[in-house]
């Protein structure tokens, strides 16, 4: 057990300190680098899809340009249907966007990105400790518990 | 002339501090009789569950102040929250801690149908721990909504739609329950308050039942051993007992921080209303198919067949038999419960999505 645990907390360490001390800082976020092009084009091209007002997927388009997090997209081809719904052409924007993503499209939920900042950093450092501190009281109390029970 | 008296060395401060307190709190009570096996990882799901609901009311008041609750304002308070690090910090810990808290409540679930800790005279204590499950299940269902995005506005049409199918009895869920107050705003209220005083209160019993028909015994051999053994087996104190749950509660908790950095929660797109797009998250993932197969009504079948199973469980398996070796169709059951919950869940990761809800919006 002791083992087990002493390898936890080496893991831990080893697999938490990579992303947390490659950041850049904290810097502050004018806005949710969360909300990815990605995220935001699906949303546009479900709006097209059931229907709804293309004045919606128009702000959903401008916020997938404006968005940090860009990966994962065509950006061309938002561009191309951004422009589209703007001169109010729905559906050669609703098949640009069709091609730009194949198959029916599922948006995840909860959107995880890379830690960053000091503050997540202090997180990592704090959990490791706590692994070493309670894998030293768990280990502690087994030995005590074994003396009472010798007693 | 008298003979000198022995000097007796004074104890010192804190054994003082520590006995006054004692004398006017008693928790040397706490330091009860407790069979050595208590105090192995699997005796201790239970009290780390507990441990991770405690940390999770604790990041929850934390939140508790800077969210806001009102549908025009719920999505950009977490985003202010995501935004500054501590926030973004602590509502990652507070995602993080319910999914271990969830992870050990299962655990300790199947640890105690693994060796038939509810059987008699323990069905009390089997009984509140599936009430506690189903408050688990309502705690994660209203705290996926509030984050108001695109998944949690679609969770929210679903629980209109099932209000709707639930008729007289889905009243409380339904935004028609009153025009005053937005049903949103009414969800939150059950998930820092009403489900959480709920959760209190019948994991309070569940613990006073505990104490009351002690630690189920080690579930190794015969009905006349394992009996026998519950006799003999040597006892610690309950206190030692507790410093294990505290340390594994440790471990729960250096685990959440050390995700929180590597993964913290993010927040998606502010939803919108009648579309669906999203899945739902990986502890509900297994109803997802069930839904595309049968409609929305298998979302309320199904977790209630689950319920009902479990709940009639101890009145069904009524053999004094508590090794598992000695239970093999039971525990061929308890697997296959388990693998058909991993195939769902796993098969609804990957399933193409469909919509269900008719009327989003």
């Amino acid at each position: 057990m002791s083992r087990l645990l002493l390898l936890l907390v080496a893991s831990a360490a080893l697999v938490s300190a990579g992303p947390a001390l490659a950041d850049e800082g904290g810097e502050e976020h004018d806005e949710n680098p969360a909300q990815t092009a990605r995220a935001l084009s699906l949303q546009a091209l479900a709006i097209l899809d059931w229907g709804l007002s293309h004045e919606e997927a128009v702000e959903k388009l401008d916020m997938a340009l404006e968005a940090e997090d860009k990966r994962g997209v065509d950006l061309r081809a938002i561009r191309a249907a951004h422009d589209a719904l703007h001169e109010e052409q729905v559906e050669a924007a609703h098949s640009v966007l069709h091609e730009a993503f194949p198959g029916t499209p599922h948006l995840a939920g909860t959107t995880f990105r890379p830690g960053s900042g000091a503050v997540a950093l202090a997180a990592a450092i704090v959990g490791i400790a706590l692994l070493g501190l309670a894998a030293i009281g768990l280990l502690h109390r087994r030995r005590r518990e074994r003396e009472i029970h010798a007693a | 002339m008298s003979a000198p008296a022995e000097r007796v060395e004074r104890p010192g401060l804190p054994y003082r501090v520590g006995l006054w307190l004692d004398e006017r709190f008693g928790f040397s009570a706490l330091a009860y009789p407790v069979p050595r096996h208590a105090n192995a990882l699997a005796y201790t799901l239970g009290g780390v569950t507990l441990g991770s609901f405690l940390l999770l009311v604790l990041t929850g008041i934390y939140l508790a102040q800077l969210y806001d609750p009102t549908p025009t304002s719920a999505h950009s308070s977490i985003v202010q929250i995501s935004q500054d690090p501590v926030g973004e910090v602590v509502r990652s810990l507070h995602f993080w801690l319910s999914a271990i808290f969830l992870v050990t409540l299962v655990a300790h679930l199947v640890r105690t149908f693994a060796t038939a800790s509810y059987k008699r005279p323990r069905e009390g204590i089997w009984l509140t721990g599936i009430g506690l499950f189903l408050l688990a299940g309502g705690l994660l269902f209203t705290g996926t909504i509030l984050k108001w995005d695109q998944e949690a506005l679609e969770a929210f049409g679903h629980n209109v739609e099932i209000a709707e199918l639930l008729g007289v009895f889905g009243f409380w869920f339904s935004p028609d329950f009153t025009e005053s107050v937005s049903l949103l705003v009414r969800t939150y209220v059950a998930h820092v308050s009403i489900l959480p005083l709920l959760f209190a209160g019948v994991v309070g019993v569940h613990l006073l039942l505990v104490k009351r028909l002690k630690i189920s015994p080690l579930a190794v051999g015969p009905p006349e051993e394992i009996a026998q053994r519950e006799r003999t087996e040597p006892r610690l104190p309950f206190t030692t007992h507790l410093s294990r749950i505290l340390y594994w509660t440790l471990v729960a908790l250096g685990i959440a921080l050390i995700l929180t950095a590597l993964r913290p929660t993010g927040i998606g797109p502010e939803g919108v209303e009648g579309i669906e797009i999203t899945k739902p998250p990986w502890y509900f993932l297994w109803l997802y198919p069930l839904e595309n197969w049968f409609g929305l009504r298998a979302l309320v079948v199904m977790p209630a067949l689950l319920l009902a199973g479990l709940a009639a469980l101890p009145f069904i398996d009524r053999t004094p038999e508590r090794d598992p070796r000695r239970r093999q169709a039971w525990i061929a059951l308890g697997a296959l419960v388990l693998i058909a919950w991993a195939v769902l869940t796993v098969y609804g990761y990957f399933t193409v999505p469909v919509s269900h809800v008719e009327e989003m919006g």
